[in-house]
């Protein structure tokens, strides 16, 4: 498509031409009069000044127009000056933000009388302006003319490009200029790619949200074409808004302002909603030194917003499962010490899981777990998880070594919930309360989890294959919990339980980018599905 | 190299390993407060007192309690985080649940274990 486009350049040229040719936004005689004859307007108006190398020239006396007497009266002025004689490329008039340079096309409210069609193009847009019909023509030709309609949008100020293709979101041409990248050449590409995002995800992504995921792309771009986007998406989260102005937030560099953007504007609930709160939290309190970045670095080292504990999933997507049994299992050799049980097996995506439930169980033990609670919470594991169990024992009584960990520890009344071992069998004892679906599901991922990376990496975590899970945990820098800190391993167990829970969610790529490194590992040790049903 | 990653396992717990321990299993305890205890067994052919007399040179006394023949280390002595356990290869213990037995000729149990 690309070499098809640089063997032609003289549809390049009829292309960059014609936007000149579009409706003009008022009438001719006053924008001619509107612009003043000076010194500069004449610098655009000699034909040498397309030339190459003359670009800084270009911007420069681009921008003291545009300084003096605005954009639209700029663009109006040069829509009435002969184009530059030589072949300049979009990219160089993108930074002006605005149509405001000779081949820029100019924005209309209403098609021009033909819909700007050529004998290949497809039938008007209904009630389209002029630039959205001339980019739906070139996405639509046969061929489509994918790298004309990037250089045609590149040419449109910020606020134009936005209307333009808020326009053309309906019709899928935005959906079509995104699957096609490479066709953005001679663009100034950051620029295009956030435009084409903020167009998507308008309406399902809040501003801030939106801000943190693109928060690089946007750094690149002036502030007002920057302002355009974010304000084009709806108004910014009050908290990171008051975040962004103080001067210490400022002083931060762009990686540390990324990640607390991201961190504090998700939409996500696992970490940033507390983030928020805390935040907002600290921007009240009086005698906060909030000019100091030292204040914004000791918040993202902190962490106060983070959860001790990643919080229960209220709903996970199971992977359908059959329950067969039960058949009588005497004298089962549990942990609390044998007793008749009856064996169910549990079959998952063609892995079974023996379960052995207490035939008789004694109630003053506490309360015994159900065969289909277990069942339902290991349809909902990760199947790389699901696959390292071999059994669970739903156990008649307590776990026999509570005294003596009670002892060991210091501890009255130690009780164990779960016991699990890295050769897959899981032991599940009578508690005084009940557990909820929601505790045995998130229980079983994090033990699993256990038993995951112990037949990865092993269970010493000075084993250097840990390592890299070591190195993703100081790159990432957010913790997926306060318990994370207290080892590389648990700290694994509870970035497995976030990675679950917004695997294949909206919020999966905002949480991706807050734990980068580790979500890499984690898909390679989940695999392509992430280990879901 | 099975020496060698007994090691790591003792080091791992923050704990020197006993020469010619093997290990019996390794376990993951989770608590309705959803604290972690991660404990390992190991065994050793030598009687409870040469362990604890070796343990003793390697670690003092600070935080330990005899116990029988054996005895136990606490670190720190008041709010443990990682305790050391030796007993006899008989005594009750968590190691009773461990799915391997014990070899014929072990005389002693070493416990290692941290609670988070």
């Amino acid at each position: 498509m690309s070499a098809e486009h640089d063997s032609k350049p003289s549809d390049h040229e009829s292309t960059r031409a014609t936007p000149q040719t579009a409706a003009p936004v008022g009438p001719v005689g006053e924008a001619l009069i509107s612009i003043p004859i000076s010194a500069n307007s004449g610098l655009l108006s000699d034909p040498n000044i397309g030339g190459r190398g003359n670009g800084s020239v270009r911007q420069t006396t681009m921008l003291q127009l545009q300084r003096t007497y605005g954009n639209r009266a700029v663009r109006r002025f040069l829509q009435h000056t002969p184009a530059p004689t030589s072949t300049m490329p979009a990219v160089q008039r993108d930074t002006l933000d605005a149509g405001a340079v000779a081949g820029a096309p100019a924005t209309s409210t209403t098609a021009p009388a033909d819909g700007g069609q050529s004998p290949s193009s497809p039938p008007p847009l209904p009630g389209a302006s002029a630039s959205a019909q001339q980019v739906h023509n070139k996405v639509r030709s046969s061929p489509p003319d994918f790298n004309g309609a990037f250089v045609y949008i590149n040419g449109l100020s910020m606020a134009d490009i936005l209307t333009t293709l808020q326009e053309l979101q309906s019709p899928g041409d935005v959906a079509l200029l995104l699957a096609h990248p490479e066709a953005m050449t001679g663009i100034n590409v950051p620029r295009m790619q956030v435009a084409l995002y903020a167009v998507r995800d308008r309406g399902t992504v809040p501003s801030s949200a939106f801000q943190g995921h693109y928060y690089e792309q946007l750094d690149t771009l002036p502030p007002d074409q920057r302002q355009s986007i974010l304000t084009y998406l709806g108004p910014p989260d009050s908290t990171v808004a008051a975040m962004e102005a103080t001067v210490g937030f400022r002083a931060l560099n762009l990686d540390e302002r990324a990640r607390l953007i991201r961190y504090v504007g998700g939409t996500n609930t696992v970490l940033s909603t507390g983030a928020r709160t805390a935040m907002a939290q600290l921007l009240a309190r009086t005698g906060v030194d909030l000019a100091n970045p030292a204040t914004f670095r000791q918040f993202l080292t902190d962490q106060p917003g983070t959860p001790d504990l990643v919080p229960d999933q209220t709903a996970r997507a199971r992977a359908p499962y059959t329950t067969s049994g039960p058949t009588p299992a005497p004298l089962h050799a549990y942990v609390s010490g044998p007793a008749d049980a009856q064996q169910y097996t549990i079959t998952i995506e063609g892995h079974t899981v023996q379960v052995y439930l207490p035939s008789t169980p004694n109630p003053s033990a506490g309360n015994i777990t159900a065969v289909d609670a277990v069942a339902q919470a290991l349809a909902g594991l990760p199947a790389a998880n699901r696959v390292r169990v071999i059994a669970v024992d739903i156990e008649p009584a307590r776990n026999p070594a509570d005294a003596y960990w009670a002892r060991e520890y210091n501890r009255p009344g130690f009780t164990s919930d779960m016991t699990a071992g890295a050769r897959g069998v899981v032991n599940i004892y009578p508690l005084a309360d009940p557990r909820t679906q929601q505790s045995l599901d998130t229980t079983l991922t994090h033990e699993t989890g256990h038993t995951l990376s112990q037949q990865l990496w092993g269970t010493d975590e000075n084993d250097r294959r840990w390592q890299p899970w070591k190195d993703a945990i100081a790159h990432d820098g957010i913790r997926p919990s306060q318990y994370g800190r207290s080892s590389p391993g648990e700290d694994f167990s509870e970035a497995l339980i976030v990675y679950n829970r917004v695997r294949g969610t909206p919020q999966e790529a905002e949480t991706r980018a807050l734990m980068p490194e580790r979500f890499r590992i984690l898909d390679g040790v989940m695999g392509s599905t992430g280990g879901r049903p | 190299m099975k020496m060698n990653k007994n090691k790591q396992a003792f080091t791992a717990y923050g704990f020197p390993a006993y020469s010619g321990a093997q290990e019996l299993c390794h376990q993951r305890v989770y608590t309705p407060d959803r604290r972690h205890l991660d404990w390992q067994a190991f065994t050793a052919i030598d009687a409870p007192t040469e362990v604890i007399a070796w343990y003793t040179k390697q670690l003092g006394t600070e935080g330990f309690e005899a116990d029988g023949t054996g005895g136990v280390w606490r670190v720190p002595p008041d709010a443990p985080g990682r305790v050391i356990h030796v007993l006899p290869v008989a005594a009750p213990g968590p190691h009773q649940s461990c799915e391997c037995a014990p070899p014929p000729d072990a005389q002693t149990v070493i416990i290692v274990s941290r609670m988070s």
